[in-house]
C-alpha cells in the first residue's frame, strides 16, 4: 500500500532548485507536445465547454429548472425542449446545464478540500518522519480502508444530504488520499541535496518545506486533483442517485437519474442524456489529466 | 523467514488502524446531531414508549461517559454482538452476515469478470503499440474509467431487459441452489459493476508491460535469440502482473463501494442495499456495524494481497 506513491515523483535532479522561471519554461515546452497529443487535446476541449456551459447556465437555459408544468410532461426532445421534459414537465435541457454547475462546483471544492487539508498533513508527516509519520499515516489509513463511496456516504449521512455538504463529504473522502501523494513526493524530495543545501545555509525546516519542496511536488498533484476531479463528479453523481446527494428539486445529473429509472421503459431519453453527460465530462477530465502527466511528467508518459 | 516477520508486521500495523477504524464508526453514530436514545429510537419501528427508552438507554450506557460507552460497544462488537434493529428487531450482525455471501458472490464476480476482459485487453494493446487493436483497448479503457457504473447498470437494464428481453432486471438466485440459473441474475450487476475496475487494470497492465518490454533483459533474450516470443512473452508477463496484483487489491474497495450503488440499481439483495435502506430508515446501528465489517474485510482483503505481492515479487524490500 505503501511502494505504489513514490511512483510519482517529477525528476528534478538537473534543477533541484525550484524556480518558477524553469517551471513555466518547461510547460511552455511540453505544451506544444501537449496539443499535439490529440486524445488530451480533446480532453481539454471537453473541458472548457463544460466549464464554459457550468457558468453561462442561467443565461443559456431555456426555461427555470425548477418551473414544473404537468400538462408538458414526458415529452422527448424536440423544439422548445431540446431535450424534452421530466416526468413533472420540467424542461432537460435546463436542469442539465445546472446540472453541470453542481457537478463542476462539487468535483472543484471537494478536490479543493482534499488538497487544503491533506497536502500539509502529508508534506509534515513526510518530511520529518519519525513518530509524527507513524501515528499520521495510521490514521490516513484507516480512513483509506474506507471505500470511497461508503465513507462519503457515512459523513453525508452524519451532516445531512446538501449541496455543501455533498461537497465536505467527497472532500474528506480525498484529504487521506492528497496526504499521501504529498508524503510519497516529500519523502523523495527530501533527500535531495537542495534540501540539505538550504539547511546548511539555515533555512528553518518549514520554510524549506513549504518554499522549496512542497513546489516541486506540484506536478503530481495536479495530475491527481484532475483525475480526483472527475472522479469526484462520478461520486457526487452516485450519492445523488441514491437519494442523499442533492436533494430534488435541485438539478443533478445523478438525481435526474435517479429520477428517470421509473420511466425507462416509455421515456428513456430521460435516462440517457444525463447520463451521457456525467460520462462525457468525466472522460473530459480523464483525458485532460492524461495529457497533463504526460506534459508534466515525461517519465510516466505512456508511451 | 523473512516473509512471515514481515508479514507479522503488516497484522501488527493494522491492529491499531482497525482499532482507528471502529472508533470512526462509534464515533460516526454519536456524531449525529441530536439526542442518541432519540436517534436510535427514530427508526421506523422505535416506540416513544418511555419504558423502551429506558431500557435502550441503561443497555447502550448512554448515561454512562463516552470512552465508557466505547468500550462496552467495542467488547459486544468483538463478541458479534452489534445489537438490534431498530426496524426489523433482528440481530444486527445476522442481518448482515445473511447478506454477506450475495455482496461477495457479485463483487467476486465483478472482478473475474473485470480480469478477465482486461488483462487479455492490457496484454494485447502493450504489445501491439500503436496498432488499432491498442487504441481500441485504451478507448475501453477510458470509457470503463469515465462511465458511472450505475447509469451503465440502467443502460444494461435497458438493452437487455426491456429492448432485448434476455435477462432479468432484478432478483437474486444462489448459485447453490442453480448453476445456470443464477447466472442469468448475476451476469448484468456483475459487468456493471466491474467496468471501472477493467478500465483501470487494463491501464495498468499496459503500462507495466511496455515498462518490462523496455527492460534489458528483454532485449537480451531477442539477442540471444530465444526462439518463441512467447518464452519472452512468459517472463514480461510474470513481472508485469506483478504491480497488477497490486491494484486489483486496491481496486476491491472500489467494488465494494460500487456495489453499493449496482445492489441498489439492481435491487441485488446485499450488504450494500442494506445499508441505503438503513439510511434511508435511519436505522444507524446496522449502517454502523455494516460498514465496520465492510471495512475490516476490505483491510484484510488488502493484507492478503500484500501477502501475495511479496511471495510473488522477488525484488520487494521487506524492510
Amino acid at each position: 500500500m505503501t511502494r505504489k506513491d513514490v511512483a510519482m515523483v517529477p525528476e528534478a535532479a538537473e534543477a533541484p532548485k525550484f524556480s518558477w522561471e524553469r517551471f513555466w519554461e518547461r510547460f511552455q515546452d511540453r505544451f506544444g507536445d501537449f496539443l499535439k497529443n490529440r486524445l488530451a487535446f480533446a480532453g481539454i476541449i471537453i473541458v472548457i465547454t463544460v466549464i464554459g456551459i457550468a457558468l453561462v447556465a442561467p443565461l443559456i437555459q431555456i426555461h427555470d429548472p425548477l418551473q414544473q408544468n404537468i400538462s408538458y410532461r414526458l415529452q422527448t426532445p424536440g423544439f422548445g425542449h431540446f431535450f424534452g421534459t421530466d416526468h413533472l414537465g420540467r424542461d432537460v435541457w435546463s436542469r442539465i446545464v445546472h446540472g453541470a454547475r453542481v457537478a463542476l462546483m462539487v468535483g472543484i471544492i471537494a478536490v479543493g478540500i482534499g488538497i487544503i487539508f491533506g497536502t500539509p498533513i502529508g508534506a509534515i508527516s513526510g518530511y520529518y518522519r519519525g513518530k509524527v509519520d507513524e501515528v499520521i499515516m495510521r490514521i490516513m489509513d484507516s480512513l483509506l480502508a474506507f471505500p470511497p463511496i461508503l465513507m462519503a456516504l457515512v459523513v453525508v449521512t452524519i451532516l445531512g444530504s446538501s449541496l455543501f455538504n455533498t461537497m465536505v463529504a467527497i472532500g474528506v473522502v480525498y484529504i487521506p488520499r492528497f496526504a499521501r501523494v504529498t508524503r510519497g513526493s516529500v519523502l523523495s524530495e527530501r533527500e535531495k541535496e537542495y534540501v540539505e543545501a538550504g539547511r546548511m545555509v539555515g533555512e528553518s525546516n518549514l520554510s524549506i518545506l513549504f518554499r522549496q519542496i512542497l513546489p516541486n511536488t506540484l506536478s503530481p498533484l495536479i495530475v491527481q486533483a484532475t483525475v480526483f476531479i472527475a472522479y469526484a463528479i462520478l461520486t457526487e453523481a452516485a450519492l445523488s442517485f441514491l437519494g442523499l446527494g442533492i436533494q430534488p428539486p435541485n438539478p443533478s445529473w445523478g438525481s435526474m437519474l435517479n429520477e428517470a429509472k421509473l420511466f425507462i421503459e416509455s421515456d428513456p431519453y430521460l435516462a440517457i442524456i444525463p447520463g451521457l453527460a456525467i460520462s462525457i465530462t468525466v472522460l473530459g477530465f480523464n483525458l485532460f489529466g492524461d495529457g497533463l502527466r504526460d506534459i508534466l511528467d515525461p517519465r510516466l508518459a505512456k508511451r | 523467514m523473512n516473509i512471515l516477520l514481515y508479514m507479522l508486521k503488516r497484522i501488527i500495523y493494522n491492529i491499531p488502524v482497525i482499532l482507528l477504524l471502529t472508533i470512526f464508526v462509534f464515533a460516526m453514530v454519536r456524531f449525529l446531531p441530536g439526542d442518541p436514545a432519540d436517534i436510535l429510537l427514530s427508526g421506523e419501528g422505535g416506540a416513544e414508549d418511555p419504558v423502551v427508552r429506558a431500557t435502550l438507554l441503561k443497555e447502550l450506557g448512554l448515561d454512562k461517559p463516552i470512552p465508557v460507552q466505547y468500550g462496552i460497544w467495542l467488547w459486544r462488537a468483538v463478541h458479534g454482538n452489534f445489537g438490534k434493529s431498530v426496524y426489523s428487531q433482528e440481530e444486527v450482525f445476522t442481518l448482515i452476515m445473511d447478506r454477506f455471501p450475495a455482496t461477495l458472490l457479485l463483487a467476486l464476480s465483478s472482478m473475474i469478470v473485470s480480469i478477465m476482459v482486461a488483462l487479455p485487453a492490457g496484454i494485447i494493446s502493450a504489445v501491439r503499440r500503436q496498432k488499432p487493436a491498442d487504441y481500441a483497448a485504451m478507448i475501453f479503457a477510458l470509457l470503463g474509467i469515465s462511465i458511472p457504473e450505475f447509469w451503465f447498470g440502467i443502460m444494461l437494464i435497458l438493452t437487455f431487459s426491456l429492448w432485448v428481453p434476455v435477462l432479468p432486471s432484478m432478483g437474486y438466485m444462489s448459485p447453490f441452489e442453480d448453476f445456470f440459473g443464477s447466472l442469468k441474475f448475476l451476469i448484468m450487476p456483475a459487468v456493471a459493476l466491474g467496468l471501472r475496475m477493467a478500465g483501470v487494470v487494463t491501464r495498468m497492465t499496459r503500462s507495466s508491460m511496455l515498462d518490462e518490454l523496455g527492460q534489458d533483459y528483454v532485449r537480451t533474450a531477442r539477442a540471444k535469440g530465444l526462439s518463441e516470443r512467447a518464452v519472452i512473452f512468459i517472463h514480461t508477463l510474470k513481472n508485469a502482473l506483478i504491480p497488477t496484483v497490486t491494484i486489483v487489491g486496491l481496486q476491491f474497495g472500489t467494488i465494494l463501494g460500487g456495489s453499493v450503488v449496482i445492489e441498489m440499481v439492481f435491487s441485488w439483495p446485499g450488504v450494500g442495499q442494506l445499508i441505503i435502506n438503513s439510511i434511508l430508515t435511519r436505522d444507524y446501528l446496522v449502517v454502523q456495524a455494516a460498514i465496520l465489517l465492510l471495512a475490516v474485510f476490505f483491510l484484510f482483503v488488502n493484507l492478503v494481497v500484500d501477502f501475495l505481492y511479496t511471495l510473488l515479487n522477488p525484488r520487494v524490500e521487506l524492510a
